[in-house]
């Protein structure tokens, strides 16, 4: 089974603690929950508009989260939650100002044990992102959103709305179609065995 | 409750100082999906024993059996899906896939009143009735009467919907609507005597398509109250 990603966990436990204490009458932990999040979700934005549109729908997706502030429960994870929210908002934006894909984003699955662990280091993490670029923007999300930001196939399902099934068979596809760039690499930057 | 003075490494945008001002916390989180749909369904279970009791249950039930019975069951059941369905599609990231909310919502009123209602093969329910009068007979009693027994729920269904955040607010709002107008078609099942399926699918069909059609409306005037909210 691929390993959790405690990174991303760890982030996403601290994202909800802040959400909740907002919940509770702390205003001044949605400016931290803000502060610690605005990076994570302007990062999956620029998957899926122009970077110029980036930081409007960022703030966009905030809004939003204080709208929907009563619909997070604390027993969920955070990050599902706040990823719907801000693929709500670029879609939206794509209605409305552009129809450049008319397809949703939907991903081949890939087997839950396939060897394609969230990278923890830095520089593994640029890595993969740069590989990311060189997909078509119709894949970005998925990929970025199970490789970068180490949701579960369920999650992404939550996310986009399409099915985990579908989401696990267009994962491993794009898996396939990265791996040589994805492979694990020792120091020297060679493919580990 | 705190004046939001905290110090954060990146100051927070005046539209979002305005958004947090406007929408004041403490908010506490919502009841589960699961609890709100079990309150719509209370009151659709509630509603649904008031038409009984003021209808009466149909003079031919004993010559249907329990066929009759696991029919009104099995509207109910679906009914009882599409509301968890709706109320879940309420909370961002928690809504069903979108093939999924589609087959639900397509599937369970084709299911029950085109198969059931014209080719059900349990007890002794003929699909093709001997009633002598046309359709169109009970039409102007079934009809409002099956809607006005789908109202408080599908209504009480969509006062939850705008109380939460639904990402889907037409799909949602249609959800629970059709949830309600099934359980409401379970009433009817058991208490009109009519059998033509011209009856109970055009009549007590169209009450349902009715009142589902007034959950996507609910949902379309929910989704113009989202897009605007966050301007």
């Amino acid at each position: 089974m691929a390993e959790t990603d405690r990174s991303a966990d760890s982030a996403g436990v601290e994202l909800a603690a802040l959400m909740r204490r907002y919940q509770d009458g702390d205003a001044a932990a949605f400016e931290e929950l803000y502060a610690e999040a605005n990076g994570i979700v302007e990062g999956y934005l620029r998957r899926m508009a122009p970077a110029e549109a980036v930081p409007d729908l960022a703030q966009e997706t905030f809004l939003h989260v204080i709208r929907a502030r009563r619909t997070y429960r604390p027993d969920r994870p955070f990050l599902p939650w706040l990823f719907a929210i801000a693929r709500h908002v670029v879609m939206g934006s794509r209605r409305r100002w552009a129809r450049r894909w008319s397809k949703e984003i939907g991903m081949d699955a890939y087997p839950d044990g396939l060897a394609m662990d969230t990278p923890r280091d830095p520089v593994e993490k640029r890595r993969v992102e740069r590989a990311l670029e060189t997909l078509p923007p119709e894949h970005r999300e998925l990929a970025w959103l199970a490789w970068v930001e180490g949701l579960t196939s369920k999650e992404i399902s939550n996310v986009t709305g399409a099915t985990p099934g579908a989401i696990k068979v267009r994962l491993h596809r794009l898996a396939k179609r990265l791996r040589g760039v994805l492979e694990p690499r020792d120091a020297d930057g060679k493919a580990a065995s | 409750m705190t004046n939001g003075t905290g110090s954060g490494r990146v100051p927070l945008p005046p539209a979002l100082r305005e958004g947090l001002l406007a929408h004041p916390v403490p908010a506490p989180p919502l009841a589960s999906p699961g609890r709100r749909s079990l309150v719509v369904l209370a009151v659709a279970a509630a509603t649904a024993a008031v038409g009984l009791a003021t209808r009466g249950l149909r003079p031919d039930l004993a010559e249907l059996g329990t066929s009759a019975w696991i029919e009104a069951g099995l509207r109910t059941g679906l009914g009882a899906l599409l509301f968890a369905l709706a109320l879940r599609a309420g909370i961002p990231g928690a809504g069903p896939a979108r093939a999924w909310g589609r087959a639900a919502l397509v599937a369970a009123p084709i299911v029950l009143l085109a198969v059931i209602d014209w080719a059900v093969p349990i007890g002794g329910h003929s699909p093709v009735g001997s009633d002598s009068a046309g359709w169109w007979s009970g039409a102007l009693r079934c009809f409002p009467v099956e809607t006005s027994l789908a109202l408080p729920a599908a209504l009480l269904a969509g006062a939850l919907l705008a109380r939460a955040y639904p990402l889907r607010p037409v799909f949602a709002a249609t959800a629970g609507a059709t949830g309600a107008a099934l359980v409401a078609d379970a009433v009817m099942h058991l208490t009109c005597p009519a059998r033509m399926w011209t009856h109970t699918g055009l009549v007590h069909g169209g009450a349902v398509a009715a009142v589902a059609l007034l959950g996507a409306l609910l949902g379309l005037a929910m989704r113009g109250k989202t897009r605007t909210a966050a301007r």
